[in-house]
């Protein structure tokens, strides 16, 4: 129990993972799926202003069985709009129901995610700790990519990534990920396989 | 002789008037384009406005090109603020007739 206390302090002072851009534009609507060798998701959310989205996120863990419903918040912390880079801070917090097999329980998340990035370099770190009733797991995630040519906006841009995982609890606490991402204008799709052999899909759609 | 002078001037002038109030276009530096849906966002936020009739997003010298309706424009102010709400930085404000 103690190393959880730690792990939740860890998760509040070191940025969170999974999705690019959190925060769309004003009035811009964001649509994903993604799966990887533990879960299944859904999200969709909407962004008032570049500073805050609201949406609703589901997500279906194989492992145990449990489908989480959340309404959740992504909060752009601190953005840094340089000349040739990107950088932001984002928090992250949702609170919703558990779907187990014989009952419903309280459920929730929350964490941090930073990122980096240039036309052709990619940088980004994310925490997250779910609530599953009276359960807590954290989870961190980190990523590199680059992009090996400059591409336009009317082109698609490949990137080249590389994702390590880390979920304390899980047999296979660490897993590495390389995958490719493909981008074009509105549209963002991945697809990887890890080390221990499981594919992952991620395709993302902004309004 | 005057005269026709003075017709052709007239004409001429009249004529390119409304074909440069067309072409008011502003440019501007952005800062923090970094992708696709940097663009994206900067068209769907300068769109809006009324004023704007077309958007033009260069992300190799990472300009915008904002292209206003006959006779309408936007100050570099406004134009600042919508970049700013849009989440980047825009510097280096120019308009061209």
């Amino acid at each position: 129990m103690k190393h959880i206390h730690y792990l939740y302090a860890l998760a509040l002072l070191i940025p969170l993972a999974a999705e690019a851009r959190p925060v769309s534009y004003p009035g811009g609507w964001t649509g994903m799926v993604s799966r990887d060798a533990d879960r299944d998701d859904l999200e969709v959310h909407y962004s008032p202003t570049a500073r805050y989205a609201v949406g609703y996120r589901a997500e279906y863990d194989r492992n145990d069985n449990t489908t989480m419903h959340n309404l959740f918040s992504n909060y752009l912390l601190k953005r840094w709009n340089n000349p040739q880079s990107q950088g932001n801070i984002y928090l992250r917090g949702g609170v919703g129901v558990l779907d187990r097999e014989d009952d419903t329980t309280g459920a929730g998340f929350y964490g941090l995610q930073a990122d980096w990035e240039t036309r052709q370099v990619f940088t980004a770190y994310e925490n997250t700790v779910r609530y599953k009733g009276d359960d807590a797991s954290f989870a961190q995630s980190a990523r590199v990519g680059f992009s090996p040519i400059l591409t336009g906006y009317d082109e698609v841009a490949p990137w080249l990534m590389l994702e390590v995982k880390h979920e304390p609890e899980s047999t296979d606490s660490v897993t590495l990920t390389p995958l490719l991402r493909l981008m074009y204008k509105t549209t963002m799709f991945e697809v990887g396989a890890s080390d221990q052999g499981d594919v992952m899909l991620h395709l993302m759609k902004r309004f | 002789m005057k005269t026709v002078f003075k017709t052709i001037a007239l004409s001429t002038a009249l004529t390119l008037m409304p074909l440069a109030a067309f072409a008011t276009t502003m440019k501007a530096d952005i800062n923090g384009l970094v992708c696709a849906f940097c663009a994206q966002s900067l068209e769907k936020v300068l769109k809006k406005q009324p004023e704007v009739a077309d958007i033009k997003v260069d992300m190799d010298s990472k300009l915008v090109t904002i292209t206003f309706k006959d006779g309408q424009s936007l100050s570099a102010e406004k134009a600042s603020a919508l970049i700013t709400d849009a989440g980047y930085a825009a510097t280096n404000f120019r308009v061209e007739e």
